[in-house]
């Protein structure tokens, strides 16, 4: 008798217990997805792994290891670099770029290079990747004539610059024909490491101008190096900064924006080697290196208003992911 | 008269052999000294006054990757980068280049680059000439203007540190091998630079189209 008791006693505990579960989750308020950045791409171990809103995490089958990757703004369309890693401190694949629907990864264009790829970057609209082949050559490929061709390289935009390489190109957005931003190294360290960059502007059809006009310190070992442009949707674009005057690490680095009328502006500190990847007014997706392992972590920066700061992370930071190679969000 | 003579010879023979064992000892004892005995070498051109032989003490085992490098050898542009000190006269304009690298790459901790490496190519016999006759000291007339070794540096346009900011990397005779050049100028295999290098743990940067390159790592 007293053993049915107990045994009645121990069923209304744990009865009572779900329906209190079962009303604290109808009633609290449902954990709101981040809705900013919608889609992620990131690279882990040379494979490529998409986020979208519809499809949760799907790591995407490619042909051998994935070097370089954007996403349009609206997240639909990835462009990738992959094949077999190329061995030397500046890296990448020798394979294919392509071009791949987010939602059900439909191949829907690709390209053979038989040149290192370090960098690829899909316009707007997705009709063109730039990319940048045998560290040095800008090329764009269309993608509906399917068709490649060369558009500018280091050796025009920084002549009798021995060792000078091109990187991080990204296609501006606000224009009706499209061009793409592209770091060029200006100046070398002995034609191997860079001691002074400055972005160009590099329109499909036309002249490239130069967009931004770093200068580095009068010194033997004085270095400005730039990294990481972002466009935005008004014509700007944002990229990170880090110099040093002593031959030592700078102890900070810094975001700045350049209008499309070169205008530019000190947004705020970031971590060294902080690659921005998007902003949407109120929030900005950053790869922030992390030295222990000499991988990114994806931060979300939660932008004060105004859009500068002063003080990195300030209001808020959520990381996204952790230890990655690289990445692309969807900056719409 | 005779013996006068023969006690003379016998005497000046044992105060050179003192005083050649004096300034060998006297200048193998610090690291940093030894460009002075290559110069000195020059002078006497007789080799038992340079003294040199090498030591293999020490080397530390070469990292992969670089988490491997810095458990090896520390963040990038840490204090131990700079640690070690030694110049480096350029064979075509006589310019004697300062270098700074790692503690644990030479001085008191290892013989590895200040003590073996430049041993080699100042006094190795090498055949550079490719005629069958090997000459100690062919491989230094190959170590041309454009000598550094540390700096605090990224590699350009990547997320890379340098190596050079580890302080375990050297480019020599840069003016005459640019980065991204497959045929090498000046640092070329029959040189025999690369193989003093390589047979003392360093590897060639050639393999990534930079030639005057080497870097005490793999795989980074």
């Amino acid at each position: 008798m007293r053993i049915a008791r107990l045994r009645h006693l121990w069923l209304g505990c744990v009865v009572a217990l779900l329906a209190v579960l079962l009303m604290s989750s109808l009633m609290s308020p449902a954990v709101p997805a981040a809705t900013w950045p919608s889609t992620v791409a990131t690279v882990s171990g040379g494979g490529l792994t998409i986020s979208t809103p519809e499809g949760g995490r799907t790591q995407v089958p490619l042909p051998g290891k994935v070097g370089a990757l954007d996403l349009t703004p609206d997240g639909r369309t990835a462009v990738v670099a992959a094949g077999s890693g190329v061995e030397g401190p500046l890296g990448g694949v020798t394979g294919e770029i392509i071009v791949l629907q987010t939602d059900d990864l439909t191949k829907t264009a690709r390209l053979s290079e038989a040149g290192p790829i370090t960098h690829v970057t899909i316009s707007s609209d997705g009709r063109h990747v730039a990319y940048v082949k045998d560290y040095s050559e800008l090329w764009v490929f269309d993608v509906e004539v399917g068709v490649s061709r060369p558009l500018t390289s280091a050796r025009l935009l920084a002549p009798g610059v021995l060792g000078s390489v091109l990187f991080d190109p990204v296609f501006e957005r606000s224009t009706a024909e499209p061009s793409v931003i592209v770091g060029v190294v200006e100046k070398t360290f002995s034609g191997e490491d860079d001691k002074l960059d400055n972005l160009w502007r590099v329109p499909l059809t036309g002249t490239p101008t130069k967009l931004t006009s770093l200068v580095e310190g009068p010194g033997e070992e004085d270095w400005q190096v730039l990294r990481s442009p972002a466009t935005l949707g008004d014509g700007a674009t944002v990229y990170t900064t880090g110099s040093s005057t002593s031959n030592v690490p700078p102890e900070s680095w810094t975001a700045s924006s350049v209008g499309a009328d070169g205008t530019s502006e000190t947004l705020g500190p970031v971590p060294p080697m902080t690659y921005v990847l998007g902003i949407d007014g109120s929030k900005m997706a950053a790869l922030v290196w992390d030295k222990t392992n000499g991988l990114f972590d994806l931060y979300v920066q939660t932008l004060p208003p105004g859009g500068t700061w002063t003080e990195w992370c300030e209001n808020g930071c959520e990381v996204l992911r952790e230890d990655v190679q690289a990445a692309a969000v969807a900056s719409s | 008269m005779r013996s006068l003579g023969r006690g003379l010879a016998t005497g000046s023979l044992l105060i050179l052999l003192v005083a050649g064992f004096v300034m060998g000892n006297a200048r193998t004892s610090y690291a940093t000294d030894y460009p002075e005995v290559e110069e000195d070498c020059h002078i006497y051109f007789i080799d038992i006054f340079c003294n040199w032989q090498h030591r293999h003490h020490n080397y530390p085992a070469v990292p992969s990757g670089y988490s491997q490098i810095v458990n090896r050898f520390g963040q990038p542009c840490n204090s131990d980068a700079t640690a070690n000190y030694m110049t480096w006269r350029a064979w075509d304009n006589g310019h004697r280049y300062p270098l700074y690298f790692h503690r644990k790459l030479g001085g008191d901790t290892s013989s590895n680059l200040d003590w073996d490496v430049k041993g080699h190519i100042r006094h190795g016999a090498w055949d550079s000439n490719g005629d069958g006759t090997a000459e100690h000291g062919e491989r230094r007339k190959h170590i041309k203007s454009g000598i550094y070794t540390y700096a605090c540096r990224y590699v350009q346009g990547t997320s890379k540190w340098s190596t050079h900011a580890w302080g375990i990397a050297i480019d020599v005779s840069s003016a005459y091998e640019p980065y991204g050049e497959t045929t090498c100028n000046v640092v070329t295999r029959q040189s025999g630079v690369p193989d003093a290098f390589e047979n003392h743990n360093w590897y060639w940067g050639k393999a990534f189209a930079d030639c005057m390159h080497f870097q005490y790592a793999v795989d980074y």
